[in-house]
């Protein structure tokens, strides 16, 4: 599989309840290697689509294809062997200790001489020293933890992450980061859907924009922020004659103010200032006006206003 | 398949209610023994000819003690759908789809893990009843159904749980509820084993004369069996009369086999076909 090909790529993929379509006719594309943030309100269908590519819920219509695979065909069931999952929440049995629900998982992995595997995976989580302290007993930051070193058993070559960072105190979601980097860093692809979109702009390559239902974007992390500059402030001694070089280059939406204008018109500073340059202007002074990932999704979801 | 049994059993043997489900049916099983000592103590049974011997025997107190729709008998159907459930709750079944475990093997994992726990609490049992009935009256004193008997009963026994197994895991399954399951399995189960008897009072003309508890309803009810002979040993009936024809074996063999591979089959189809959250 060469870097740029699908390893998550879905065909009109659709959920309905009722008569509700939690997942409406997606095609969603993840590439080998990528951070892919999923980004969306609560009940846009995250969740589900995860749940879909998992096998977990089954497709209203549409299908998919993990690693090139189609799930229909009997290899999927090894293709999501090079998978691990935390949906919604860590799947654990309360009464078993960490390394107990580690070596069970590993019993129905198929793997074995676990032990020194089941150690090295807690201590990556930080829970090297829970001891005998049952699943039950412990905080909803360790199970968060505990459920990461479940995902690792498997060695897998892509995670999907709902929601990781709950229930994580600020060094917790520090080291979570940490770790989806290094993880990512050795081939692992990654799919996270998370609400902490300041987080999620720390580690993401690609977005996908979800809401009621329909995936609304997909965009490069790169793309996303030449799409999320709002504007460009120019200051120049001589403000008319700034305005009149702008228009003569094609710029139509301007803010002119007695100290600046304001571009918003789509180009970029370099392909902004080379043009000018060409038409006698230095600029010395440009500032350039930015959304959020968040003013972003909130813009795509036509609540500019609220942004 | 053998990984997903492995870590069904690995996580049964640490699950709470397994192992106070076991010393419950230690007490238990002691519980009835103490009972019908004191019945044979203080009531005169001696009248009814063989009964004192029937109920004071290690093999007796095993056999009539497990008949699906006795304590023992409900004890088991509870059990394990709180386990079947508790793998739906816990989202344990969840991780095994991930993991990239196919729905088939998961179910079947699901239904042999719980033969492995009803035969393990069964044997459980077996030993203290046998074992303190043994004490009392010895093991086998005057049997008067005859080994032949006794042995056709145990298969009988042995085929129905394979039935409660199938029945407990498909409505777990299906509800995911413990309560509600538990609630549905109970009412099913006791009303299986226990409908025999009444049937055998309700519609005498159809009882043959030479083997009286044989009815057209054990090739219908795949309790009818074990539960004629179950409700005769904890009611005391003297035996003495109940002789078995060869279709009568067969069914109560056959029949709880049948219906356990139709719950097998429906709950293996249903599991494919639903969602699991």
């Amino acid at each position: 599989m060469n870097e740029n090909e699908n390893v998550v790529c879905t065909q009109g993929l659709a959920k309905k309840y009722g008569q509700v379509f939690a997942v409406d006719h997606v095609d969603m594309h993840i590439q080998k290697g990528a951070v892919y943030g999923f980004v969306g309100e609560n009940g846009s269908g995250k969740t589900t689509i995860i749940r879909l590519l998992m096998g977990l819920a089954l497709p209203t219509a549409g299908t998919y294809d993990l690693f090139g695979e189609n799930c229909k065909s009997k290899k999927i069931y090894d293709v999501r062997k090079k998978i691990s999952a935390i949906v919604e929440a860590p799947s654990l049995v309360p009464s078993m200790t960490a390394k107990q629900n580690l070596r069970y998982a590993c019993m129905y992995y198929g793997i074995k001489d676990d032990e020194k595997l089941i150690e090295e995976s807690l201590k990556s989580v930080g829970l090297g020293d829970t001891g005998k302290k049952t699943v039950k007993n412990f905080s909803l930051g360790m199970r968060q933890r505990l459920g990461i070193a479940l995902l690792l058993l498997n060695k897998p070559e892509l995670m999907l992450l709902d929601e990781p960072m709950n229930g994580l105190d600020p060094s917790g979601v520090a080291e979570l980061r940490d770790l989806i980097i290094s993880l990512n860093k050795k081939g692992i692809t990654f799919l996270i859907s998370s609400h902490i979109l300041s987080e999620l702009e720390k580690v993401a390559t690609h977005y996908g924009f979800i809401s009621h239902g329909k995936l609304l974007k997909e965009i490069s992390a790169e793309d996303l922020i030449s799409e999320c500059q709002k504007a460009i402030d120019l200051r120049y001694r001589d403000i008319p004659l700034l305005e009149e070089k702008l228009r003569a280059i094609g710029m139509k939406d301007l803010k002119v103010t007695p100290n600046e204008i304001r571009v918003f018109d789509e180009i970029t500073p370099l392909d902004l200032l080379t043009k000018l340059h060409k038409q006698g202007i230095e600029i010395t002074d440009i500032r350039t006006l930015e959304m959020s990932v968040e003013e972003y999704y909130l813009s795509l979801i036509g609540g500019q206003a609220n942004a | 398949m053998l990984n997903i049994i492995r870590a069904s059993l690995f996580k049964l043997f640490r699950d709470r209610t397994f192992i106070v489900t076991a010393i419950i049916g230690v007490v238990l099983a002691a519980f009835m023994l103490g009972i019908y000592a004191l019945i044979d103590h203080f009531i005169d049974t001696s009248s009814e000819g063989g009964v004192r011997h029937l109920l004071l025997t290690g093999e007796n107190f095993y056999l009539s003690a497990l008949t699906p729709g006795t304590s023992f008998g409900i004890m088991v159907p509870i059990n394990l759908i709180v386990f079947t459930v508790g793998e739906f709750t816990y989202g344990t079944i969840r991780n095994k789809i991930i993991a990239g475990l196919s729905k088939t093997k998961i179910y079947f994992g699901l239904f042999i893990t719980g033969l492995v726990f009803t035969f393990i609490l069964a044997g459980g049992y077996a030993l203290i009843t046998i074992g303190l009935g043994s004490i009392i009256g010895g093991f086998h004193v005057d049997l008067i159904g005859g080994v032949n008997f006794a042995l056709c009963y145990f298969a009988y026994v042995v085929c129905s749980y394979i039935l409660v197994t199938a029945i407990s895991i498909f409505f777990a399954t299906l509800v995911r509820n413990v309560g509600g399951t538990i609630a549905v399995v109970i009412i099913i189960l006791v009303f299986l084993a226990s409908i025999a008897p009444v049937f055998q009072q309700l519609m005498p003309h159809t009882v043959n004369p030479t083997y009286p508890s044989e009815h057209w309803m054990m090739w219908v009810n795949p309790l009818y069996m074990a539960g004629t002979y179950g409700g005769s040993f904890a009611s005391m009936i003297n035996l003495n009369s109940y002789s078995q024809s060869p279709s009568m074996v067969a069914s109560g063999v056959t029949m709880p086999l049948v219906w356990s591979i139709v719950f097998v089959a429906a709950g293996l189809l249903i599991f494919k076909h639903t969602d699991v959250k």
